[in-house]
C-alpha cells in the first residue's frame, strides 16, 4: 500500500468523521473525544503517519485532513509558483510533484522513525533558541493527567510542545539544565 | 496546553495550529470543526508558504 492510498484512505474516514460531528450534540462529541480510549486511536493514527509520511508531508496531510479536509477553494502560493487547491486530487497532485516525494518509505521500525523524527526536531529547535536572542520565552509545566506539557514561545513564530515528561527532559539533557533555564530567564523548577 | 472552549489537553498539531495570519488558535480538533469553514489555517512545516481563500 503507497501513501496516497493511505491518504485517500484517511481521508474517507475524516470526511465521515466530519459529518458524523456535524450531528451529534456538542456535549456527545465532547465526551466521545475526551477519553484515553479515544485519545489512544487517535495516537495510533498519528504513530501510522509519523512511520508512513516524512516529517513535512506528515504537517501537509494534517492540514489537510484536519484543518482543509478538501472542502474549500484555496490557493497555495510557494516561491513563484501558485497551486489552486479544490479537491483532493489537486492536493495529491501538489504532493507527488514535489521534489523529494517517494511513493512509499524506506521500511524501518515505528520506534527508529520515531526517534530520528523527534531527535531532528529537537536539534533545530535549539539551533533556532539561540538565534532568537530577543525572543520571550516562556516555560509550563502541566502535571495534569500525567502530562507534562512544555512550551516555548519565541515571538509567536515558535511553539514546541513535548508529550510526555521523558521527552521534554531529554530535551532538557540535551542542551543542558543551565542554558536552558538563562534561555527560558525562569525560577529553576528542578 | 488546553483547548480554549472545553479544556482538552491539546495534542502537539492542535497546540501549534495557527491562521494564516499567524495567531495561534488553540482549540481541539473537536472544538475546531465548528469553526474550521470560517477560518483558514497555515501549515506548521512551510514558513515561507501562504495560502489564500479563493472565495474572498
Amino acid at each position: 500500500m503507497n501513501k496516497i492510498t493511505i491518504l485517500r484512505e484517511l481521508y474517507i474516514q475524516q470526511v465521515d468523521g466530519n459529518k458524523w460531528l456535524d450531528k451529534v450534540p456538542r456535549e456527545v462529541s465532547t465526551a466521545f473525544f475526551d477519553n484515553p480510549y479515544v485519545e489512544s486511536l487517535q495516537r495510533s493514527q498519528d504513530l501510522l503517519m509519523t512511520c508512513v509520511f516524512t516529517e513535512e508531508e506528515h504537517e501537509w496531510v494534517d492540514w489537510f485532513l484536519l484543518d482543509w479536509a478538501g472542502d474549500k477553494s484555496l490557493s497555495v502560493i510557494q516561491g513563484a509558483d501558485t497551486f489552486a487547491f479544490n479537491t483532493i486530487e489537486d492536493f495529491v497532485n501538489y504532493l507527488v510533484n514535489q521534489e523529494d516525494w517517494e511513493d512509499e518509505q524506506p521500511a524501518t521500525t515505528v520506534a527508529e522513525k520515531y526517534e530520528a523524527a523527534h531527535k531532528k526536531a529537537w536539534k533545530t529547535k535549539a539551533a533556532n533558541w539561540t538565534d532568537h536572542e530577543q525572543s520571550k520565552w516562556a516555560l509550563m509545566l502541566d502535571y495534569k493527567q500525567g502530562v507534562l506539557a512544555m512550551e516555548v514561545f519565541t515571538g509567536y513564530q515558535h511553539r514546541v510542545i513535548f508529550p510526555t515528561r521523558v521527552e521534554a527532559l531529554s530535551f532538557v539533557d540535551d542542551i543542558g539544565y543551565e542554558a536552558f533555564r538563562d534561555f527560558l530567564n525562569c525560577e529553576d523548577v528542578s | 496546553m488546553r483547548c480554549r472552549a472545553c479544556n482538552v489537553a491539546l495534542n502537539n498539531y492542535e497546540a501549534t495550529r495557527k491562521t494564516v495570519e499567524g495567531e495561534f488558535i488553540d482549540l481541539c480538533n473537536t472544538c475546531f470543526h465548528t469553526i474550521r469553514a470560517e477560518v483558514n489555517c497555515a501549515n506548521n512545516a512551510d514558513t515561507d508558504i501562504v495560502i489564500e481563500d479563493n472565495c474572498k
